[in-house]
């Protein structure tokens, strides 16, 4: 049986270890980019972000005041459904009591408002805050919660979805992609190099959820294993690094980490397609629980493991 | 470009000096403010305490910014200062809060259209971050005050003490210069040719 209390612990040092450090693919990224990038200020920018991160760590603080909406992707195996102290309910309860916790002891930024009157209860705790969403996995006999930190800038300037016209095709998709890219990027908008994360089809909360989840939870570096989908993931990339808009839009070869592309297959009317700007500020942190009370971190998340046909 | 450090209180002539792009560090008192704060700051009945105030310790400069703080048993504490878009906050409402409080550094983040002629009618500058903002929170000294605390923690005001805060970048200089506009220019000759494929019209 997994205890609560054993779930809370894990969390919570899960939350300080992303808040206080970046995964490793986004970190040797940003020091192999400072190493090559020309550009003066783009070089000054990903500096400061290699600073950030290794005075962050030194001193077990958050590396970006932006600790972000915290959200949690879990993994319930079948096996685990009867092995949880207190069922789903309870777990839900101590993921949202963590989020409150963690937010006075780290500290974390209050970011949680009611969208009309703004009022902030310095908790990150709300309705649909933490944001909490639950997948059962057949045959495993594990836990898995990814706990992902989402900063505002990719919520405020760094997301955009739109239908096309049916017969728009791939180039009508690299012009919506291109053009997001540049507008929100441009004269420093949001913190860039992004994590840029397209979803290609299914339905208007699906496209979304698909460009988000390409963004956060896959790798740099890594490629959609339908061979026409990773080609249009490496002619974006292609696209977005021939605009030059460097670091924090202020020029330079380094333009984004990588394009991440999702596809489901959409109503014939339709051609839905959307961006996400993951920034630098990557906060993803994954473990695996099991019912003898065994922890193993995991280096990624398995939500985006596809379904075998 | 130069480095400077401009230490409170900044003359004129030393404005007049910076050109966009000259990196700065930055000693004095400043305010955090975001859209909320600005809306209290400029009321005319409700804004003018916190106003009399900010005069009164000299405070000339505002930051964009919703800051990480630990509330300690005495005294707050700056853990980490990030820019927010300065667009974010509405040109309006920052040229009336300069124009009342006789502002002369606005750091931010990203370019705000139209902001390098207030800037250059106003003798202010506009500056954004290119720094790490843990180090920038370790440069505040001291906590003077917390105004409007109901905001929340970020969007309350902030009004601190700091010393050698930075590197910031010059966007927007008192000539009417802005940094992001000339690198818009070169933008725009590197991407020509992909804009043309690809049909994208500019804004």
């Amino acid at each position: 049986m997994l205890s609560q209390q054993a779930v809370a612990r894990t969390v919570t040092a899960l939350w300080k270890s992303n808040q206080y450090d970046l995964p490793e693919d986004f970190k040797s990224f940003l020091q192999e980019q400072h190493d090559k990038e020309t550009s003066e200020f783009g070089k000054a920018h990903l500096k400061a972000n290699l600073d950030a991160v290794a005075t962050a760590s030194a001193r077990n603080m958050p590396f970006c005041a932006d600790t972000g909406l915290l959200t949690y992707y879990i993994g319930l195996g079948t096996g685990m459904i009867h092995e949880i102290e207190g069922g789903y309910r309870a777990l839900e309860r101590t993921l949202r009591e963590v989020s409150a916790e963690v937010t006075s002891d780290i500290p974390l930024r209050p970011n949680a408002v009611h969208p009309l009157t703004r009022h902030n209860p310095n908790t990150n705790q709300g309705p649909g805050c933490p944001d909490i969403k639950m997948r059962v996995v057949p045959d495993a006999d594990y836990l898995e919660i990814t706990n992902v930190a989402v900063g505002g800038g990719p919520e405020l300037v760094g997301s955009k979805f739109t239908v096309l016209p049916p017969t728009a095709g791939e180039k009508g998709v690299r012009k919506f992609v291109v053009e997001s890219t540049i507008n929100l990027v441009r004269l420093g908008a949001t913190c860039s190099p992004n994590l840029v994360g397209v979803g290609l089809g299914g339905t208007f909360e699906t496209c979304t959820r698909m460009a988000k989840e390409a963004a956060i939870l896959r790798p740099v570096g890594d490629r959609n294993p339908d061979s026409e989908l990773a080609r249009l993931e490496d002619q974006l990339m292609d696209d977005i690094l021939r605009l030059k808009l460097g670091p924090m839009g202020m020029g330079g070869a380094t333009s984004a980490f990588d394009v991440h592309l999702e596809m489901a297959y959409c109503h014939m009317a339709t051609l839905p397609v959307a961006v996400y700007l993951q920034c630098a500020a990557m906060r993803r942190t994954t473990v695996r629980m099991y019912a003898d009370g065994r922890v193993e971190s995991r280096p990624l998340s398995s939500w985006m493991e596809r379904e075998t046909p | 470009m130069k480095t400077v450090h401009l230490a409170s209180p900044v003359s004129d002539e030393v404005l007049r000096d910076l050109d966009a792009g000259d990196s700065v560090t930055i000693s004095g008192r400043l305010f955090t403010c975001r859209s909320l704060t600005y809306d209290r700051l400029i009321n005319p009945e409700g804004g003018e305490g916190v106003r009399k105030r900010l005069k009164e310790l000299g405070a000339e400069t505002v930051f964009h910014s919703g800051p990480l703080v630990k509330e300690g048993p005495e005294q707050a504490e700056m853990i980490a200062m990030v820019p927010m878009p300065s667009w974010l906050a509405g040109r309006e409402k920052i040229e009336k809060a300069v124009g009342l409080l006789g502002l002369k550094l606005i750091i931010g983040k990203g370019m705000l259209e139209g902001l390098e002629e207030f800037c250059k009618r106003a003798g202010c500058v506009h500056l954004v971050c290119a720094g790490n903002y843990n180090e920038y929170a370790a440069r505040v000294v001291r906590v003077i005050d917390c105004a409007w605390p109901e905001l929340g923690r970020p969007e309350a005001m902030w009004i601190v003490e700091v010393d050698g805060l930075g590197p910031l970048i010059v966007d927007a200089d008192t000539k009417g210069r802005s940094l992001y506009q000339d690198i818009d220019e070169g933008f725009k000759e590197d991407a020509a040719s992909l804009l043309e494929e690809l049909d994208i019209k500019l804004d």
